[in-house]
């Protein structure tokens, strides 16, 4: 879908993950917000879908609330659940739980899990992957790539993290101040290093370091956003 | 050095039994900004609740100031221990404005002046809060526990709300802090990036201590805490790497002086 705002044009791939990296992240929400009202796509955005109010009495109730706040009324209301946990990966005992005793990653996947409940086409998610350790950030993409593959669905993330996005194989939008920069996949971003520069938007650091080594010293060593490829690459050039 | 706080032989489990904590011992520095990091789940928010309310059952002991925190009563409590557990969506913003104004009227005007100030909320303090961004909405919150505490502040994972550039600001705000106002702060973060501004970084995992110590010397520890499920801050690991290969002979933080000595 081609996304037009003030003289800006972009595009949000349908059904794959798109990184959308800005530096005023509210702003775009209020965009996003806008721009699922304008279309007949159905859009779920997280975590605005749902405030996780620790006033609910457990997690099964938290389900519940939503089934009836979006008056979905479902054939089978436990089944709907259960199959939304499943596909998050969540287990059924967490139901039981109230929600001071869920973690901050179960309760991102309790998230994911509710936006699921109305079958949406387009899930937009805010810093998902902010407070994560490396472990749960790879489950949680494992998570968005079954979605976007497996149910078919348009996934948009918003960050003010480049390296969050760029790690993955994300159709990816930069924005900065609300200004439209670039658009294309994380090879065809890389290329265009010196206008993201221009433009001040924050570097990975080891973009920023490779960068900085071929600019002053004019080495010859590839872009790689893994530390290991980029000790291989000096040992070979030192 | 100056023990304010220790914590010894802590067991605590959750309601379904699950122990979080068997025999967990740790001691907090006064005047210092300790950092407690851990993969998502080790439980770190867990042990600030447990700090931040006296009246936990809990086994083992946690003494402050010399005293076990069960012999103090809730109002000395409160004032010596203040705690911050960032949420937007349950926060009552009228009543923390009202909380501050009130300090405003009374003894602590200057305080609040500055507080405020340094956190870059004086522009704010007259506008609706539902206007206010996330990160401004959390540095209201920590400006309410400075006020509120003599002793101790805690604080459980801002990097969810704030950027890297707040992040770093807020850290330069608390230190002043620490001599100003005589505090203490004990930070928890699974982004082992914000240790480098403090002064003695924890990492637990599985309930227990895995690493402890001045935060440059433990983040030379990459395996283990890779083995944890973090990510050692990219000049570190690439740092130690580079050691690893005797292609530099110190830990580098700086860019620009790391390229300098690779490629004379």
């Amino acid at each position: 879908m081609e996304i037009k705002e003030n003289a800006m044009k972009y595009t949000i791939k349908n059904h794959k993950m798109n990184g959308i990296v800005t530096n005023h992240p509210n702003d775009l929400i209020s965009l996003m917000k806008s721009f699922s009202t304008e279309t007949v796509e159905k859009t779920e955005i997280i975590p605005e879908i749902m405030e996780i109010k620790n006033s609910y009495k457990n997690v099964y109730e938290c389900f519940r609330y939503t089934i009836y706040n979006k008056q979905l009324f479902p054939k089978d209301e436990n089944k709907k659940i259960l199959d939304a946990l499943r596909i998050v990966g969540l287990k059924e005992d967490i139901l039981s739980l109230g929600l001071m005793d869920i973690s901050s990653s179960e309760k991102k996947q309790l998230q994911i899990a509710l936006a699921l409940l109305s079958n949406p086409d387009t899930i937009i998610l805010v810093e998902p992957f902010k407070s994560m350790d490396f472990q749960n950030e790879k489950l949680m993409t494992f998570l968005f790539q079954k979605i976007v593959e497996k149910f078919k669905k348009t996934i948009i993330i918003i960050t003010e993290d480049l390296e969050s996005v760029l790690k993955n194989d994300n159709h990816i939008i930069i924005f900065k101040n609300d200004k439209f920069i670039i658009e294309g996949t994380k090879e065809e971003i890389i290329k265009n290093i010196e206008l993201l520069r221009k433009h001040k938007v924050i570097l990975p650091e080891i973009i920023e370091f490779i960068y900085l080594a071929k600019k002053r010293k004019n080495v010859r060593i590839d872009y790689s956003y893994d530390v290991r490829d980029l000790i291989k690459d000096i040992y070979k050039h030192v | 050095m100056e023990v304010i706080l220790n914590i010894n032989n802590l067991e605590y489990k959750y309601l379904n039994d699950q122990y979080i904590f068997t025999n967990l011992c740790l001691y907090i520095e006064k005047n210092k900004i300790t950092t407690i990091s851990g993969s998502n789940n080790c439980g770190k928010t867990t042990l600030l609740k447990l700090l931040s309310i006296n009246r936990y059952q809990k086994k083992g002991c946690i003494i402050i100031n010399g005293k076990d925190i069960t012999d103090y009563n809730q109002k000395e409590y409160n004032e010596m221990v203040q705690a911050v557990f960032p949420n937007i969506n349950n926060i009552e913003e009228k009543q923390l404005m009202d909380e501050i104004q009130n300090h405003t009227n009374n003894k602590d005007e200057e305080k609040v002046k500055y507080i405020l100030k340094e956190l870059e909320l004086d522009k704010k303090r007259n506008k609706e809060i539902s206007k206010w961004e996330p990160s401004e909405i959390i540095k209201l919150q920590i400006a309410k526990a400075i006020l509120n505490s003599n002793s101790i502040v805690l604080i459980d994972s801002i990097d969810q709300y704030c950027s890297k550039k707040e992040i770093e600001k807020i850290y330069l705000f608390l230190k002043k802090c620490i001599e100003k106002y005589d505090l203490t702060f004990i930070i928890t973060s699974v982004d082992l990036r914000e240790s480098l501004y403090t002064d003695d970084l924890y990492i637990l995992n599985n309930g227990s201590i895995l690493l402890h110590g001045d935060p440059l010397k433990v983040l030379e520890k990459d395996n283990i805490i890779n083995k944890a499920g973090l990510k050692i801050p990219f000049m570190i690991d690439l740092s130690v790497k580079l050691k690893d290969y005797d292609l530099i002979n110190k830990i580098e933080l700086d860019e620009g002086k790391l390229i300098d000595t690779l490629w004379k």
